[in-house]
């Protein structure tokens, strides 16, 4: 229904505005939360140990989790697949243990070793490691076209558009996107606390809703299936979550820190696990076939 | 134990955060209800009940195709998993597609259809199909009280029937029913008559025809409700293939209103350019998509929808829709 909607009166006479008002939505959305985050403290994605705790920590909660996708997305076994954000391998490793050839695309090293650690230790086959960002990816490392594209919680960036009509790309068969339908619950403390620490608003990722009418907009019509959010994470202690969301919140004043110790007091709830933040946030699954488009797609070249 | 403390942040963590423009959580109901206002000033072509109160039309426009795909209901019904004993509300039934087949499965079934012409066919098929046992609410779905309902519903069905102005206030009200899973079908991509009408009527009768809002919007203002539904996506109407373009220009000449004979040299001009001949036929347009939204109460909803906030159409006053007992 785009361009229907934001019209241009002045002239009198309506003004398409053309195919791309939800990719612009996006795009500023996600400038908006890169001007609000310049000043931030990048260590959390180079600090190998912390990355290890917080993606590797609970190996059997994320198979149980990629198991449940990988069923999801019906991809058969031994078919080649593109996984975009690979991280850890949560997905790119059980595909390669299912007999999948895996292209892995993963610019960060610290992600890239745990990756091919993880894939030695379940000594599946090798996995094929494209150390670029999607933006940045060539046909030429692409190859042949793959039965399964999928980015799972990757897709950071600006021009969505763009990136998924790479993915639209290199796909002959299913294109599988996985992203936060709600903001997610670190971002939900953000959201909380962020003005009183520093008087401006807190700009969360752009969600699932907007993703989806992006592709609606390029003529793409996906599927949607809704998925609970991960389980909160457990703190021991107040003072643990404060330590966590000092870098996620940009504080560098102890003044700062007071402000989120007194939020957490405030918010946080408890249980036997430890404290948690008590909220709940949503995923979800957008997905479709990416053989046999329609004459009124309308997807940029890549 | 859980030990919950009150959490303010945790009310709702902006639904459709990424939809409404300048934050306004009304945006896309306006949007929709703009839409069909719009529909209302197309000069001549009159409105839904005229519509389906026409047997004539209906019988040209809708019932060719069911013929041709009867046996498909009971299929359809069952997809949807709907356990026998199970209450079912059925809004816009239409001829009984799944109100009929799940009754015969033993379902307990209420049909809300406000067309005679489309009550007739409903009777004529749950006597053929033995499913006599369907409560029906000859009104539109604007005026029925949640209170003649009765006991909330396990299974909430809208198939193709969403030509509400106030499309919000219909969805509450679908939600306020039903203690299980809602299910809403409807128009993924326009079919292709819309595209002939936007086409075809400036020249006849100037001014624009705006046609329906599509699933993209529905799904939207289901997020502005806080409601985070499900979508699957499938082909709704294959192409049509007529057999001459005497036979097309005849069906758009009523859908068109045209009275003229140069009205009809006009549209026969149109489908002698347009229609794509393939083999014996004639065809129309691409294929059509529908959408399949769906959600179970209390499920993949964040904030709660018994207090969804509902805008009285036209005016900005919220109100909180309570659910009964």
């Amino acid at each position: 229904m785009q361009g229907r909607i934001h019209s241009d009166d002045s002239g009198g006479k309506k003004v398409d505005v053309g195919h791309t008002y939800w990719r612009d939505r996006w795009k500023a959305q996600r400038l908006a939360l890169l001007e609000s985050r310049k000043n931030e403290d990048n260590s959390f994605w180079n600090d190998k140990k912390g990355i290890k705790k917080h993606f590797i920590g609970d190996l059997n909660e994320w198979r149980e989790q990629a198991e449940t996708r990988i069923n999801g997305m019906g991809i058969k076994d031994g078919s080649r697949v593109l996984d975009i954000g690979a991280g850890t391998g949560v997905l790119s490793v059980p595909l390669a243990a299912r007999g999948c050839e895996v292209i892995a695309v993963e610019p960060s090293p610290v992600m890239g070793e745990a990756l091919t650690e993880y894939q030695r230790g379940q000594k599946t086959q090798e996995i094929t490691l494209i150390p670029k960002r999607w933006e940045d990816v060539t046909r030429e490392d692409l190859g042949e076209p793959y039965d399964a594209v999928i980015a799972s919680y990757s897709l950071m960036v600006t021009d969505i558009g763009m990136a998924v009509a790479k993915m639209q790309q290199a796909c002959r068969g299913t294109a599988h996107i996985f992203w936060f339908l709600t903001q997610p619950l670190w971002a939900q403390v953000n959201a909380g606390v962020w003005r009183q620490i520093h008087g401006t608003d807190f700009c969360g990722e752009p969600t699932a809703d907007c993703l989806w009418q992006v592709l609606y907009e390029m003529g793409i019509y996906a599927n949607l299936a809704v998925e609970d959010g991960c389980d909160p994470a457990y703190y021991p202690s107040i003072e643990d979550a404060v330590t966590e969301f000092h870098g996620r919140m940009n504080c560098t004043t102890p003044e700062q820190d007071a402000i989120l110790r007194t939020y957490f007091t405030r918010t946080l709830a408890k249980s036997e696990k430890g404290y948690f933040v008590n909220g709940r946030a949503l995923g979800a699954h957008v997905w479709w076939n990416a053989t046999g488009l329609r004459q009124d797609a309308s997807y940029p070249d890549v | 134990m859980l030990s919950v403390k009150p959490n303010p942040s945790n009310r709702v963590p902006s639904p459709g955060a990424s939809g409404a423009p300048m934050h306004d959580p009304f945006f896309w109901r306006e949007q929709w209800r703009q839409l069909k206002l719009a529909h209302c000033a197309v000069p001549g072509y009159g409105n839904a009940r005229q519509f389906w109160a026409n047997r004539k039309m209906i019988h040209a426009v809708y019932m060719k195709g069911r013929k041709k795909h009867g046996g498909e209901d009971e299929a359809r019904a069952a997809a949807l998993g709907v356990p026998r004993g199970a209450r079912v509300l059925d809004i816009g039934t239409g001829p009984g597609t799944y109100a009929v087949p799940l009754a015969a499965r033993g379902c307990q079934v209420t049909a809300v259809e406000p067309s005679p012409v489309m009550r007739e066919a409903l009777a004529e098929n749950m006597r053929e199909h033995s499913a006599e046992d369907i409560r029906v609410i000859p009104r539109r779905w604007e005026d029925v009280t949640v209170q003649e309902l009765g006991e909330p519903f396990d299974v909430v069905i809208a198939s193709y029937s969403l030509t509400m102005m106030d499309i919000g206030k219909a969805l509450a009200k679908m939600v306020e029913c039903c203690r299980g899973t809602v299910h809403l079908f409807w128009f993924m991509t326009p079919p292709a008559w819309v595209q002939v009408n936007r086409d075809l009527w400036p020249l006849l009768h100037g001014g624009e025809f705006p046609g329906e809002p599509t699933a993209d919007w529905l799904w939207q203002v289901l997020c502005e409700m806080g409601i985070y539904a499900n979508l699957e996506v499938g082909v709704k109407f294959q192409p049509s293939v007529y057999p001459s373009v005497d036979s097309a220009v005849e069906e758009f000449s009523g859908r068109l209103k045209c009275t003229t004979a140069a009205d009809k040299e006009t549209i026969r001009n149109y489908f002698q350019s347009v229609l794509r001949q393939e083999g014996e036929g004639f065809v129309l347009g691409g294929e059509t998509l529908g959408a399949h939204i769906w959600w179970a109460k209390g499920k993949p909803t964040i904030n709660s929808v018994n207090s969804t906030n509902v805008r009285v159409s036209g005016s900005r006053k919220r109100r909180n829709i309570k659910r009964e007992g």
